[in-house]
């Protein structure tokens, strides 16, 4: 998909042999000039604040401290609880999106009654606000009144209604649902897209060969689809790692620290204690990381040799 | 050899599977959208009902601020917040609405260069775009935050749209350079034969042939600054800037149970996105899986 070096020697309008970097960048000029002014400039004065001791609580105590607001980080408990439970999260939320989006996938590429409604229906979470998304489970699972307390205790399943949201341990699984049920759509469309690209005829050989439905899954369909796992991997990584508006709505981060995750920290941080730049430093750290993983993640599987199609 | 009897199973097996894929995805949207035609007495009933019994409109009543006085009192009295959704509601369209256009009025030259122009390094400049996209939100809202505040923009709808283009632009870019290239340039070929100059070849031949390309391009960064939420709630301070998701968020922090209100707002807020999802599904799959396949 080489842009430029495509020679089409009639073409002269677009001057193929001469490149034009001026009328190139010409047209360029507005988008870079949002990108620069509003990506580049505030990543650099994020670097900066990082580097300073900046808490609007202390007006006028603005001052050079070097890395310390990275070390007080990484020798704080605090640090380390939420990168746990971002681990916890992220790993439970992938897996769970992944693995059901996959199904969900697969599903649409058999035939069936009712597959064009499940289609239709398909996308609904997809197109819905994480915000609402968030007020929703928020409802279903309410302490009282909640849908979820009323099925299980009519159901006999449950004695009493069961606060979920405030007790320790189901808080953090609730976030991965929520967060889970957003995010399957947009993993099944991609899977689907590359389910369909499986050439039939590679199927039938292996019927012919007598392999069963999970041999040729494991050696047919999922090598095919290899690719389109892993950018699925990387959205959903990044997508996880910067989970905020259920967290905002269904917990704010607690109860305790059970649901605080790195970006919920740096929120907090930064807007409830005001400290700029310790807030600044986490938001650098949580960038780093997303940074490596992708990185981590392209070396290691893409160079396992499954993944080149 | 397939049986019959195996197929029966088989298509047995699917559709079970399948209906419970419908029950997870359906029922949340489905509770919803009852609830939000419940009135409060029904809202409370235990066990829940499934279906509303005695359905009503005074939920979306109270949000228009229309009907029965004494009852919109009452609602001030219980949930002030209420009255805050359909200010919201002009923000978020606005916000949204200026955002897809901005993005349309400077994606399209940008994409017409990577699609059209020869350069050596376009490609490395299409790597950036889209690289910015893999920062955290959280990461750009500290720094931007200090900045609007610098430039006296915090609480105004237009800080939002300037957060909303960064996010939405690249994939714009990226998008609409792909459906350029799609478009055979041979037509332009013979329009340049013609006499036609770049600017009559680009608004004749190329855009006219783009329009699903760019309307999917809207249609994404709407959507986008519809639902975006950080940087909404981080930069409103009141109902002249604040979004729909922000003021939907806004009843957590009141202790008693008004969720016949909050979805309501719910709705509200899901509609036009999911709407747009319904109709343009088709034209959203593609650009989707597009955009994550061969980005």
């Amino acid at each position: 998909m080489a842009t430029a070096a495509t020679p089409q020697p009639k073409r002269n309008w677009r001057a193929p042999r001469e490149e034009q970097p001026f009328l190139f960048f010409l047209m360029n000029t507005p988008a870079a000039l949002i990108l620069l002014g509003l990506v580049l400039y505030p990543i650099v004065y994020s670097l900066y604040l990082s580097l300073h001791s900046y808490n609007l609580r202390q007006p006028g105590r603005f001052r050079f401290v070097g890395l310390d607001n990275y070390t007080n980080i990484l020798g704080s408990e605090q640090f380390w609880t939420a990168a746990q439970v971002t681990v916890l999260f992220s790993v439970g939320s992938i897996a769970l999106t992944l693995t059901l989006g996959t199904l969900l996938a697969l599903l649409l590429n058999e035939k069936f009654p009712g597959r064009s409604i499940l289609r239709a229906v398909m996308l609904i979470p997809w197109a819905i606000p994480p915000v609402v998304n968030g007020l929703i489970w928020q409802w279903i699972l309410e302490g009282r009144y909640g849908l979820a307390n009323g099925v299980l205790v009519s159901l006999g399943i449950f004695d009493t209604p069961h606060a979920w949201l405030s007790d320790y341990t189901t808080a953090l699984p609730v976030l991965i649902v929520a967060q889970v049920w957003n995010h399957v759509p947009f993993v099944a469309i991609v899977v689907l897209a590359a389910l369909q690209t499986v050439p039939e005829e590679l199927h039938e050989a292996a019927r012919i060969d007598g392999a069963n439905v999970f041999q040729r899954f494991r050696h047919i369909t999922f090598p095919w689809l290899s690719h389109a796992l892993l950018l699925v991997l990387i959205t959903q990584t990044m997508v996880a790692l910067r989970t905020f508006d259920i967290i905002y709505v269904l917990t704010g981060g607690g109860p305790g620290k059970s649901t605080t995750v790195l970006a919920w920290l740096t929120y907090v941080t930064t807007f409830n204690f005001l400290d700029f730049g310790r807030g600044s430093a986490y938001a650098y750290i949580l960038a780093l990381t997303t940074l490596a993983l992708s990185i981590v993640y392209i070396r290691v599987l893409w160079k396992r040799g499954e993944l080149a199609r | 050899m397939i049986t019959a009897r195996q197929r029966v199973l088989r298509q047995a097996f699917l559709m079970l599977s399948a209906l419970a894929f419908f029950t997870f995805i359906f029922a949340p949207i489905y509770w919803m959208t009852a609830t939000s035609f419940m009135t409060e007495k029904e809202m409370l009933a235990i066990p829940p009902h499934f279906f509303p019994s005695e359905p009503t409109l005074r939920n979306y009543q109270t949000v228009l601020g229309i009907g029965d006085p004494e009852f919109l009192a009452f609602a001030r009295n219980r949930a002030p917040a209420v009255f805050d959704i359909f200010p919201a509601l002009k923000n978020s369209l606005i916000v949204a609405i200026v955002v897809a256009i901005i993005n349309l009025l400077v994606g399209i030259p940008a994409a017409y260069a990577f699609a059209r122009i020869t350069y050596r390094r376009a490609l490395p400049v299409l790597t950036i775009y889209l690289a910015t996209r893999m920062l955290p939100p959280i990461m750009l809202v500290v720094p931007m935050f200090l900045i609007m505040r610098n430039l006296g923009l915090i609480d105004t709808p237009f800080a939002l749209v300037m957060a909303y283009c960064v996010f939405t632009l690249p994939f714009t870019v990226w998008l609409l350079q792909a459906y350029f290239k799609t478009i055979p340039a041979e037509l332009e070929d013979s329009a340049f034969i013609d006499g036609a100059t770049r600017w009559q070849i680009v608004r004749h031949v190329l855009l006219p042939l783009a329009v699903p390309g760019c309307t999917c391009a809207a249609i994404l960064a709407f959507m986008a600054s519809w639902s975006e939420f950080l940087f909404a709630v981080v930069f409103s301070k009141t109902a002249a800037s604040k979004t729909l998701p922000v003021v939907a968020a806004s009843f957590v922090d009141t202790a008693s149970i008004q969720f016949d209100y909050v979805m309501t707002a719910g709705v509200i807020t899901a509609l036009p996105p999911f709407l747009l999802a319904l109709l343009f599904q088709r034209w959203i799959v593609n650009g989707l899986s597009a955009g994550a396949l061969k980005g």
